[in-house]
């Protein structure tokens, strides 16, 4: 397998659901790697484009004490 | 797309050595090719008789010929382990280092008591102490694996060799008894510890290679529920409301294009100015991303501009970089793991976002495997943390370089390091 050359950006997540010591974290990968290059189609453009638009959804929008409690 | 599944720091020396290796298979036929033209030459005898002393059976019949030739194939595959050893000797300087450092504390307290009590020069505790002193400064250079560190005599403990407070009453009589008792009782605390710390997984910067990252996921002690072994965990978006929106808004078209369907039928209400700084963070990725960096810091840091652009430091929120991604709260101290960039909330130091950068690809490891050993640290000393699921997203970027794991170029094979182990031959 030979990957397409560039730059790649990946977003993951991490959860623990379990409150003692016991289990494990879950951490996983949300979607693929984002090729951070620019193509002829635009659609590395887009991708990143949406990917980094999820993650300030993610991150803006949700408010601090879902983080918190 | 497992992308780090195969990056690994030897690919790249693997194939740098195959190209410019002249006992490549292509350098091989050049040789064949070259032999019987010196051979023909009046004028070359003397070098053709030289190069028969040295190979004298490149001109021979076939079969010696082709006997040569396996030679040459046997030194070409003896090569690879020799990459393999490359390989290999940047993870063992990584644990080296890891090791030394777990070691510091136990080398303080060892010099603290040997200079503190020189009066007991003749005792057989005090010389057990030097020696012991001198062989734990050794042994980050005697250890190959993680798990035999444990193990190591060096590190038993310190009662065995009759320290003072195993004495009898009698043989006591000394004010400074009680002192070195106490500090007996340091530093088989400070013994335990680092005992304790070698049954931890390696660092994340050892973690994120191929090899520990396998070797902890088949320990159910060590793994991270990652899909890899073990029963697939649950999906992150039905644990926690941002895992969901961030695959909602990621997977949509978030600004259609004016008068088309989408556009007509779209109800949702988009922050056009903030969609107008991800979209400049996002080409100024792809502007800046594809360069050559010399310095993984330099990459670190335009990396860390881009993402500026969409979230700002503020009163709230603040950007860290090389620092652990620690809360204010934890019992038993900070993190002892750095993260490259933590973006967390200034007050409680929730983290929000680890991003971890390699300069090139396959170079350091899998970022994502590191940000897994660092989520894993992170959680397990802000045990509060993890009341709410401990929510974080992990942004992992790694660099340019090719990704191999099995190809040609024209006709030298370009292998991972496993090749030999999966097909048997090379």
């Amino acid at each position: 397998m030979l990957l397409s050359q560039g730059t790649h950006l990946g977003i993951g997540g991490g959860f623990c659901d379990a409150v003692d010591n016991n289990k494990p974290p879950i951490v996983l990968q949300l979607g693929g790697y984002v090729n951070l290059q620019y193509d002829y189609v635009g659609r590395n453009l887009r991708e990143a484009v949406n990917t980094l638009w999820g993650l300030y959804e993610a991150v803006n929008r949700i408010p601090l004490y879902v983080f918190l409690t | 797309m497992e992308l780090g599944s195969s990056q690994h720091a030897g690919d790249r020396v693997t194939a740098a050595s195959e190209m410019g290796n002249p006992t490549s298979s292509s350098a091989v036929q050049k040789g064949k090719k070259t032999a019987p033209s010196k051979k023909a030459s009046a004028t070359s005898k003397k070098a053709s008789a030289a190069s028969k002393r040295s190979a004298p059976t490149m001109d021979s019949t076939l079969s010696v010929k082709r006997k040569d030739q396996l030679d040459k194939n046997d030194q070409h595959t003896r090569k690879k382990p020799k990459t393999l050893d490359e390989h290999t000797e940047e993870e063992l300087l990584l644990l080296r280092n890891e090791i030394s450092q777990i070691l510091e504390p136990l080398q303080v307290q060892l010099h603290a008591i040997i200079n503190a009590f020189p009066q007991y020069k003749k005792e057989p505790w005090y010389t057990a102490l030097e020696t012991r002193r001198e062989l734990v400064q050794v042994l980050p250079s005697q250890v190959r694996r993680w798990e035999e560190f444990a193990l190591r005599p060096e590190l038993s403990s310190f009662k065995r060799a009759g320290l003072p407070f195993t004495l009898a009453e009698e043989d006591r009589g000394d004010s400074d008894y009680k002192l070195i008792e106490a500090k007996f009782i340091d530093l088989e605390r400070c013994l335990r510890d680092t005992v304790g710390e070698t049954k931890e997984p390696p660092a994340p910067s050892t973690y994120c290679f191929g090899r520990p990252y396998r070797r902890c996921q088949f320990n159910p002690q060590m793994a991270v529920r990652d899909g890899r072994t073990g029963a697939a965990p649950v999906a992150l978006e039905l644990l926690h409301f941002s895992f969901r929106t961030f695959t909602y808004w990621s997977f949509i078209n978030p600004y259609p294009l004016p008068g088309s369907p989408a556009y007509l039928s779209e109800t949702r209400e988009i922050d056009k100015k903030a969609f107008i700084r991800v979209y400049q963070a996002a080409n100024q990725l792809l502007f800046s991303m594809p360069q050559l960096y010399t310095a993984h810091d330099d990459r670190l840091g335009d990396f860390k501009k881009a993402l500026l652009l969409i979230f700002p430091e503020n009163e709230d929120y603040q950007w860290r970089t090389n620092m652990s991604a620690d809360q204010n709260f934890s019992e038993s101290g900070a993190v002892r793991y750095k993260v490259d960039l933590v973006y967390r909330h200034r007050h409680t130091r929730v983290p929000l976002i680890f991003v971890e950068v390699k300069l090139e690809l396959g170079e350091g490891g899998n970022p994502f495997w590191q940000n897994h050993r660092l989520y894993q640290s992170y959680i397990k000393k802000n045990l509060h943390s993890r009341h709410n699921g401990a929510p974080v997203f992990l942004v992992q970027l790694c660099g340019m370089t090719f990704q191999c794991c099995d190809f040609y170029i024209s006709n030298a094979f370009i292998s991972r390091n496993t090749s030999r182990d999966r097909w048997g031959v090379l």
